[in-house]
């Protein structure tokens, strides 16, 4: 249901509706817009390329079957204010795919929860951060109190006998092994995959982004949940990574320099006006001070 | 004036104030909160004068001891503290053993403490690595004002111990005149304590109703088994310390609790053994008549070294962890466990805080158990059980100053007690 299915007719009419509601806006029409925008504008829809499962607070279709989540909440605004329809491609199995995705054209840009990291920037270039997540460690209390002895000195977790886990195609696999190289490494397909492990005692622990672990606590009314025990927290204790950040940014094809400059434009924007602030406080809380 | 004072000062205006306090608390929780500030206002001057009656008192009662050669009670007054506390965690042991009230929990329990953990995580930063180490600074201060400023009790006994000791070892003559002034200002503040105490049957009041307005309810019924444990172990020594207090004096078990009805009644409403000192000082002088000299002696070296009911409390909740979590526990770790819940049951009443229970995760560790488990369970359960652990810490402390007293004179020996003194 994401998928594409031009329209030629309904292409001419968005325009046609482009053209007289957003007088104010640079229309296809206007020969001086950079080409990278008057691309999808001529178009009247941005494809933005997604991961395929739910992944509040980010983005996931609620109860009633609307799209919800911070992404969603950016993406339809930068539609809205280029003038055009708003399309999800939600094709991306795993997030690595997501990058290949918008360097195949498949997509203007990915919105999507999109780690920012060097591998990736080599396919795709990164707009700045919208948001800086922290990386935090999800231990299990009973195996990990040997090795912390009171404290939470987490750096013993980089030890051959320690096992952890991380969702495969994310970039936890690089930060994982960045951070603890001598640990075993073990990959699971999601998140809760590798967190049921870690309840069993298969794991030591599990390396997620403050965004997951912060959902397990605090999940959204309507939103769907991930898959967790609910007495979780009596096994399993979430850690910040210090000093660990996970930027989040958005990826655009790496010749739409305009095109990356205005979203750019458009992060700053909502910044400096507070609105991003009041938007990631709704999703995350005030947990990434 | 007269009439009033002494209605004030009697056993029911306090069951009145507590039991008032308790019902207004519970049926309007608002105006429960509301008089919070009251009742901690009073609790702190009620503590306002403790300190230094405890630093009087200990040096006064160590410096008499050297003075007439009866130094030799120390080491008695330390084997008794040792036999008390160890005998108290081998019961809890025992007795967690066998009711073993962490084991097969339900999943509403579970989760309900699942729910305690994140909520008790969110407001705590994250501990500094703590170590045995901790212990030895609380006890030994750089600067024993500051000590005495921050309430760090460990620090302010060796103190006053110490200054005793140096009070005994010089010329008879200086030492006796120290010990004239000590004791004039320990007269002086039990004075005031007498006019603050005045006050009792409100302060109690007020403090009531604060701690039933916070409800708890639930936690009754989620962690049921494990609070009947407590109150059923407090209940068991309770009856077993009245026995002995009343072989040691000769006064029949009931007269004993009589006798002890106030300083109980304090230590049920204030929650603070360091509040209860002053009333429990006057209880065992005039009510159980063991003399000033060992009440000065051991009452205020007990309020630290003697929490029978703290040990009580961190024993059975480690205990719990370890059942919750299906830990095996053999010998070495069920003697760290007894240990290790003596050491911090001490340090839980000479330094306050939770620097003293994270002490327990360094010892507990080891076995795999999650510390921070024990001490949000510690920390939550505080509410429930606090007044009746309290009221386990000032009878075992008086217990000790009963076994630690030269036997009376000339004891009322009733058949009961006759038949007590021969086993």
């Amino acid at each position: 249901m994401f998928r594409s299915a031009a329209n030629r007719w309904w292409r001419t009419i968005a325009t046609a509706l482009t053209l007289l509601f957003m007088p104010g806006l640079a229309t296809a029409a206007d020969p001086s817009v950079s080409p990278d925008i008057a691309r999808i504008q001529e178009r009247g829809k941005l494809v933005v390329a997604a991961y395929k499962a739910d992944m509040p607070p980010f983005f996931y279709v609620d109860d009633h079957g609307d799209p919800g989540g911070i992404d969603v909440d950016l993406a339809t605004d930068i539609a809205n204010r280029l003038g055009v329809r708003l399309e999800y491609a939600r094709i991306a199995d795993s997030f690595d795919d997501l990058p290949a995705l918008v360097a195949q054209r498949k997509a203007d840009v990915a919105i999507a929860y999109l780690s920012r990291t060097l591998r990736r920037a080599a396919v795709v270039r990164f707009t700045q951060p919208y948001v800086r997540l922290r990386q935090t460690i999800m231990v299990n209390r009973t195996k990990t109190a040997p090795l912390f002895r009171g404290g939470e000195r987490v750096e013993a977790l980089d030890d051959p006998g320690v096992r952890i886990g991380v969702e495969d195609g994310s970039s936890y696999v690089d930060f994982a092994t960045e951070r603890f190289p001598k640990a075993e490494l073990r990959r699971y397909r999601s998140n809760e995959d590798a967190v049921d492990d870690l309840l069993n005692g298969q794991l030591h622990a599990v390396i997620v982004d403050e965004a997951f672990s912060f959902s397990l606590n605090h999940p959204l009314p309507g939103a769907p949940h991930y898959r967790v025990r609910d007495d979780w927290a009596l096994y399993v204790k979430v850690i910040p990574l210090s000093g660990a950040r996970d930027p989040i940014a958005m990826a655009v094809h790496r010749d739409d320099q305009t095109w990356l400059a205005w979203l750019d434009t458009y992060i700053a924007d909502r910044q400096e006006d507070g609105s991003l602030e009041r938007l990631l406080e709704r999703h995350l809380g005030g947990s990434r001070k | 004036m007269s009439r009033l004072s002494s209605w004030l000062t009697s056993p029911w205006a306090t069951v009145t104030g507590l039991v008032a306090g308790g019902a207004l608390g519970a049926l309007l929780p608002s105006a429960g909160t509301a008089l919070a500030p009251f009742g901690t206002l009073y609790l702190s001057l009620m503590q306002m004068c403790v300190i230094p009656l405890i630093i009087t008192a200990i040096t006064a009662s160590i410096a008499r001891l050297m003075l007439g050669d009866s130094a030799a009670a120390l080491p008695r007054l330390a084997m008794v503290f040792v036999c008390g506390l160890v005998s108290t965690a081998v019961i809890a042991m025992l007795a967690g053993l066998v009711i073993a009230p962490g084991a097969e929990l339900g999943q509403d329990q579970r989760v309900f403490l699942a729910h305690e953990m994140l909520r008790q995580e969110a407001t705590s930063s994250a501990a500094p690595g703590p170590s045995l180490w901790t212990l030895a600074q609380m006890i030994v201060p750089s600067n024993v004002i500051r000590a005495a400023a921050d309430g760090q009790m460990l620090a302010l006994l060796l103190f006053s111990v110490l200054l005793g000791m140096g009070l005994g070892k010089i010329s008879a003559a200086q030492g006796a005149q120290a010990i004239g002034v000590l004791d004039a200002f320990y007269n002086a503040l039990v004075k005031v304590m007498g006019w603050i105490l005045y006050g009792l049957p409100f302060g109690l009041f007020a403090m009531m109703a604060d701690h039933t307005a916070h409800g708890g309810v639930e936690m009754f019924l989620m962690l049921g088994r494990l609070i009947a444990t407590f109150y059923g172990l407090a209940a068991l020594l309770i009856g077993g310390m009245t026995l002995v207090i009343s072989s040691r004096t000769g006064q029949r078990p009931l007269t004993v609790l009589a006798r002890l009805r106030e300083a109980m009644l304090t230590a049920f409403g204030t929650s603070s053994s360091v509040a209860t000192l002053p009333t429990a000082l006057k209880a065992v002088e005039d009510g159980l008549g063991l003399g000033r000299q060992t009440a000065q002696m051991v009452l205020p070296l007990g309020v630290s070294l003697y929490p029978v009911g703290n040990v009580l409390h961190v024993v059975v909740s480690s205990l719990f962890v370890l059942q919750l979590y299906g830990l095996p526990l053999d010998l070495e770790a069920a003697t760290v466990l007894m240990v290790g819940g003596i050491l911090v049951a001490c340090a839980m009443t000479g330094a306050p805080g939770i620097a003293s229970m994270a002490l327990l995760s360094v010892l507990l560790s080891p076995f795999g158990v999650p510390a921070e488990v024990a001490i949000v369970l510690l920390v939550a359960l505080e509410p429930v059980l606090d007044p009746v652990l309290t009221v386990l810490n000032v009878f075992g402390n008086i217990t000790a100053a009963a076994v630690m007293a030269p036997r009376p004179s000339h004891p009322p020996l009733t058949a009961e007690t006759a038949l007590l003194t021969r086993r």
